[in-house]
């Protein structure tokens, strides 16, 4: 079992080079519980995600251990871990800039999809860190609910501000990387 | 940006949004005065407000799990793994909604292709949830000529849909292989035109026919796709508009489609098929939309002069830009092909048999039209499916029965009368058939009484009932006879009464009688009508007042479902089936539901199976159905028999039979006969010989043991075989070149309408196949004599049918010149052989149980005929030439005789239960290659769990 904890710590101080080892782990953890899922071990109707994401922080993180004795410290550092596990797979995998994955078959027998509204982590990363230049809370709600999964609640308590403010900034934020997706994709909408 | 812009923006766009309309352009009027640039900031982003409602409302984690999990099911990675109680075999095709795989349903036991949803869908939760409502819907569909949908599976993040396995080519494939002839368009559209009928009375469209949704099988058409091919009417309008060249109007205008969109797309795909080229092209998608939209196709007859003009105005209607000017259902567009192809019909003797198909078509769609009703419990998709006997084919199980508590099972086998408790699932022997007189065998379909603890069983003697006994035992020792020459049918829920036959003949039962159980009381409560005849299984109703039953006529056709008051009062006819179709049942359940099932001639699985559609009707207490019957979707696929149910209905226990062919070597000495034999084949599914090496040491043989039809060649002292070939649709008969070096082996047509099948050859010890010679060969293929005579030979029906016309192939070149032409009946069906001196010629007539050989000049030399009721299924040369070598099938025995010119009869193999046999000596005749064909039957529990 590699160190996670004391990876997540580490990063958590701003050792880069953590990141690069804590990635794969998580990585591995991520596809390791997708495959089980795939293999029908816990059959439920959709994936829990929330549920995914918190098994990977309780497999990976000795939490009572571990020197992170503030929660919603904890939580914002796991949703930073999470944002750049998925940011890299989504490039590694160089998932479809557009996010919807369209179909791309030859014209003869082709669907034409105009996919809906839906993640481009990519671009949201892109964006995001547009946003966090004159925005930086606005961009860590994003980020912690987004990436890491945690609820209004949870975030608010991360950022320690209310839950008003945490919704508001939420609805604005979408709206404008909605646009600054819509505006930078090649094909438009 | 600065701060305080920033700050300003975000402000007014929270009070904005609070605001609609007037107010709202109001407000921004007020609140930015003159800074136009400001306003159009906040107006840009209040336009995402909506847009983005849904935006990243989904955590990055699930898009990226099920990103994961579509990457995890790359082809090399899903192959040989297990997905739920899947067992994932290979890809087998790959289409825009995702890669199609061959898999293992472990529970039935059956093969079956999973479609893999792609990661794109799988990521977008409305996408999904819209595709898997859809296809849940269309797995509704239970028709000969659409794709059955098992099931929606979600398989936790990787959704994937369960459906029919087929074999053949795409319609693309096909029209690209080859121009379609006229004959074999409309066999192909009438097919295509009966499934979207059945579809559209269901409301399904399916929004996306092409030829690469549309599928040519030996069976005949099968659609693709019903509903999951493109999104719901209430998807976001215009989101998908279906594939361009076949796409309507409407879709292209992103109009809501309906029926008529469907008859539209199958316009352009009959355009396609009768020009070799889709109505409507472009060099984009774009101008293909605007060509739809816009342009006239050109007319079919100027790029195929050979169409009638009738199916040109059939085309072009289907075709019409307005679909109020379109056909307006599918039922109308049929009709108007019919009457195209009436028209045309003296032009192409070839179309009276697609017109037999069309009849065909109609008469099997009678049966498919129900509306809805509410869900089963036993009959759902969660099945869960177990064998619960595992006896070796000769003593297969012959019945059996659940009690009603379901705690015991009683069966019977050649052996006797078994118990077995559910709990420890150990049987326990309570009776043999010692004692009894004759070939006689216990049948336990009546089955348990209400108290679980007595079950009443027939002992049959032959078809007839006057010939049978009811007996009943107490489960602990062996049955006590209460009635002689009777055969019991089923016990009233209340215990009260049996229902028995006690005449009847070979078709079926004269009258149904009542009896105690002690075997008192008994009377006659009805005669059957004249010229009908009771069928074998009579159900009771949940109030022990009513008995259903099968009507069937002195053919033994079934002719319909009836009820009748036990006091013999008159019959009310429940369900009646439309043309010949197959009728088993009926099952009368506690709950007041009524089960029957109707078979489908045109699907059979693997091991032959016969698949059933089943259904379920709902019935009063006066013995008539409430509604219409509705499918049980989520029940077996297919046909039981020898059905019983526990009380509650949540579990049934059935009869399942598994074909299994063995290849066995015979050694014979001198005199031809047998010395000794051992079995060369282990495997499951066909295995079928078709001839020994030149040196005597290995047997060819087709077998689809893996999956599909392949030529294998194995040793005599080797385990395994090898693979020769494995080309698409290797029919059974392939028979080794003289001197044993090559394969001359037939491929059937892939697709309905054509006849005409592929001679190909390969060598014995595999390579590259090539084609020799196509036609409609008579009994699979061509026949080789043995080295030193070198002489191949095909046979084939003269126009006129009444001759079998015999011509010489060469390996190498192909036909070669006429050989005889021997009359025979038209109608019959004809096997024949070639001796392995070329001096002969045996005919086998199978419906009259007569062999006829000749000399290749013509000359009669031998007649033999078999008495009694035996059935000859194939004809073979002995080694010597001086005899042939033919199976003897009846009900009872199945032997394997070698018979030679002079009357002498000697049995190379005899095994009780086999359903067919053949034999091929080696060329030295020191072997046979026995072929045994069995059925092992086993009982299978099915609860709801």
């Amino acid at each position: 079992m590699h160190d996670v904890t004391s990876l997540l710590e580490a990063w958590g101080r701003g050792e880069d080079g953590a990141l690069q080892q804590l990635i794969p782990v998580v990585y591995d953890e991520l596809r390791k519980i997708a495959r089980r899922q795939m293999a029908g071990e816990r059959p439920s109707h959709t994936l829990q995600t929330t549920a995914l994401i918190h098994e990977v922080y309780v497999r990976l993180v000795d939490v009572p251990s571990t020197s992170i004795r503030n929660r919603a410290h904890f939580l914002a550092l796991c949703a930073r871990l999470m944002r750049n596990v998925l940011v890299d797979f989504a490039r590694a995998r160089r998932y479809d800039k557009r996010g919807g994955g369209a179909l791309h078959v030859e014209l003869d027998e082709a669907l034409h999809v105009s996919p809906a509204p839906q993640a481009d982590l990519i671009g949201i990363d892109d964006a995001l860190k547009q946003l966090a230049v004159f925005d930086p809370r606005k961009s860590q709600v994003v980020e912690l609910r987004f990436f890491g999964g945690l609820s209004v609640e949870e975030t608010a308590a991360a950022l320690d501000v209310s839950r008003e403010t945490v919704l508001r900034d939420w609805k604005f934020a979408k709206a404008w990387l909605l646009r600054e997706l819509d505006n930078r994709a090649p094909h438009g909408r | 940006m600065d701060a305080e812009r920033w700050q300003r923006i975000d402000d007014l766009y929270h009070r904005a949004s609070q605001l609609t309309g007037g107010d709202r352009a109001r407000f921004l009027d007020e609140a930015c005065g003159g800074a136009a640039d400001l306003r159009a900031e906040v107006e840009s982003l209040l336009a995402y407000e909506t847009a983005s409602a849904g935006f990243i409302e989904q955590p990055a984690a699930d898009a990226a799990a099920r990103m994961m999990v579509g990457e995890l099911l790359t082809p090399e990675s899903i192959s040989g793994t297990t997905v739920g109680h899947f067992r994932v075999s290979h890809p087998i095709g790959q289409g825009g909604m995702g890669v199609v795989y061959e898999a293992e349903d472990t529970k039935l036991g059956r093969t079956v292709a999973l479609k893999f949803l792609p990661a794109s869908v799988a990521a977008d939760p409305r996408a999904l949830d819209r595709l898997v409502r859809e296809a849940r819907a269309a797995s509704a569909l239970n028709h000969p000529n659409i794709c059955t949908i098992y099931s929606v599976q979600d398989g936790a993040g990787s959704p994937f849909i369960e459906m029919e396995r087929l074999e053949g080519e795409t319609l693309r494939a096909r029209m690209t292989r080859q121009r379609l002839a006229i004959d074999e368009i409309i066999a192909l559209t009438v097919q295509m035109l009966d499934a979207l009928e059945a579809a559209h009375a269901k409301q399904i469209v399916h929004r996306d026919l092409k030829p690469g949704n549309v599928f040519c099988t030996e069976r005949g058409v099968k659609i693709l796709d019903f509903g999951i091919a493109t999104r719901g009417p209430d998807a976001d309008a215009g989101s998908v508009i279906g594939t361009a060249p076949y796409m309507s109007p409407e879709q292209a205008r992103g109009d809501t489609v309906d029926a008529r969109t469907d008859l539209f797309s199958l316009g352009a795909l009959v355009y396609e098929m009768a020009t070799g080229q889709p109505p409507f092209r472009g060099d984009s998608t774009a101008a293909i939309r605007d060509a739809v939209l816009h342009d006239h196709p050109v007319k079919p007859r100027h790029l195929n002069p050979r169409l009638p003009s009738s199916l040109e105005r059939f085309i072009l209607k289907a075709l019409h830009k307005n679909r109020d000017e379109r056909y307006q259902s599918a039922a109308a567009m049929r009709t108007d092909l019919q009457r195209a192809q009436q028209r045309t019909r003296r032009r192409s003797r070839a179309l009276v048999a697609a017109l037999a198909a069309v009849v065909a078509v109609i008469g099997g769609a009678a049966i498919v039209r129900y509306s809805a009703l509410g869900p089963g419990d036993l009959f759902n998709a969660n099945l869960r499916i177990r064998q619960v006997t595992h006896n070796a084919s000769e003593y297969g199980v012959t019945s059996g029965a659940i009690s009603p508590d379901g705690a015991r099972v009683v069966y019977a086998d050649p052996r006797g009368i078994h118990v077995l408790s559910m709990a420890d699932g150990v049987p326990r022997r309570v009776g043999g058939t010692d004692g009894t007189q004759g070939d006689t065998s216990w049948n336990l379909t009546p089955g348990w009484l209400p108290d679980g603890k007595t079950f009443v069983a027939n002992l049959i003697d032959g078809d007839a009932a006057s010939a049978s006994s009811v007996w009943v035992s107490n489960a602990e020792g062996p049955p006590r006879r209460i009635r002689e020459g009777a055969r019991a049918y089923s016990v009233s829920p209340d215990g009260s009464w049996i229902a028995f036959a006690t005449d009847g003949d070979r078709m079926g039962d004269r009258a149904v009688w009542l009896m105690h159980v002690d075997g008192e009381g008994a009377h006659k409560i009805f005669d059957a009508a004249r010229g009908t005849r009771i069928s074998g299984s009579v159900s009771w109703s949940p109030d022990s007042r009513r008995l259903a039953y099968l009507r069937i006529d002195h053919n033994g056709a079934p002719v319909a479902i009836d009820t009748r008051d036990i006091s013999g009062s008159a019959a009310t006819e429940v369900f009646r089936p439309g043309g010949s179709d197959l009728l088993l049942g009926p099952a009368w359940l506690r709950d007041g539901r009524l089960l029957y099932s109707v078979r489908q001639p045109e699907r059979s699985t693997n091991a032959g199976t016969l698949l059933c559609s089943h259904w379920q009707v709902a019935m009063a207490d006066d013995g008539r159905p409430r509604g219409g019957s509705t499918p049980l979707a989520g029940w077996l696929p297919q046909c039981v028999a020898a059905i019983s149910f526990t009380h509650n209905a949540k579990a049934a226990l059935y009869l399942q039979f598994v074909t299994q062919d063995a290849i066995h070597v015979v050694d014979v000495d001198d005199a031809g006969a047998r010395v000794s034999a051992r079995r060369l084949t282990f495997t499951e599914g066909r295995n079928i010989p078709s001839g020994w090496s030149g040196d005597n040491e290995s047997i060819v043989f087709v077998s689809d043991s893996g999956g599909r039809a392949a030529l294998f060649r194995q040793g005599l002292a080797a385990d395994t075989s090898q693979l020769l070939t494995n080309d698409a649709g290797i029919a059974g008969a392939a028979r080794l070149t003289p001197d044993g070096s090559a394969v001359l082996y037939l491929v059937e047509p892939s697709w309905r309408g054509s006849r005409r099948q592929r001679l190909m050859r390969i060598s014995s010890t595999g390579g590259a196949s090539q084609q020799i010679a196509d036609g409609e060969f008579v009994d699979g293929g061509a026949r080789c004599t043995v080295s030193p005579v070198q002489l191949c030979a095909i046979a084939e029906r003269s126009a006129n049918g009444r001759q079998l016309v015999f011509t010489t192939i060469d390996p190498s070149n192909g036909r070669g010149r006429e050989l005889i032409r021997i009359d025979v009946e038209p109608a019959a069906d004809h096997r024949w052989a070639l001796s392995p001196d070329g001096r002969r010629i045996a005919v086998l007539d199978a419906r009259r149980s007569r062999v006829r050989v000749v000399s290749p000049s013509g000359e009669p030399i031998h007649d033999i005929e078999l008495g009694g009721d035996h059935e000859l299924g194939y004809v073979s040369f002995r080694s010597d030439s001086l005899g042939v070598i033919v199976p003897a099938v009846n009900a009872k025995d199945a032997r394997l005789l070698s018979l030679d010119f002079q009357g002498k009869t000697q049995v190379l193999w005899q095994q009780a239960g086999a359903v067919d046999l053949s034999g091929l000596p080696s060329r030295d005749g020191r072997h046979v290659a026995v072929w045994v064909r069995s059925r092992a039957a086993s009982l299978w529990l099915a609860e709801s769990p």
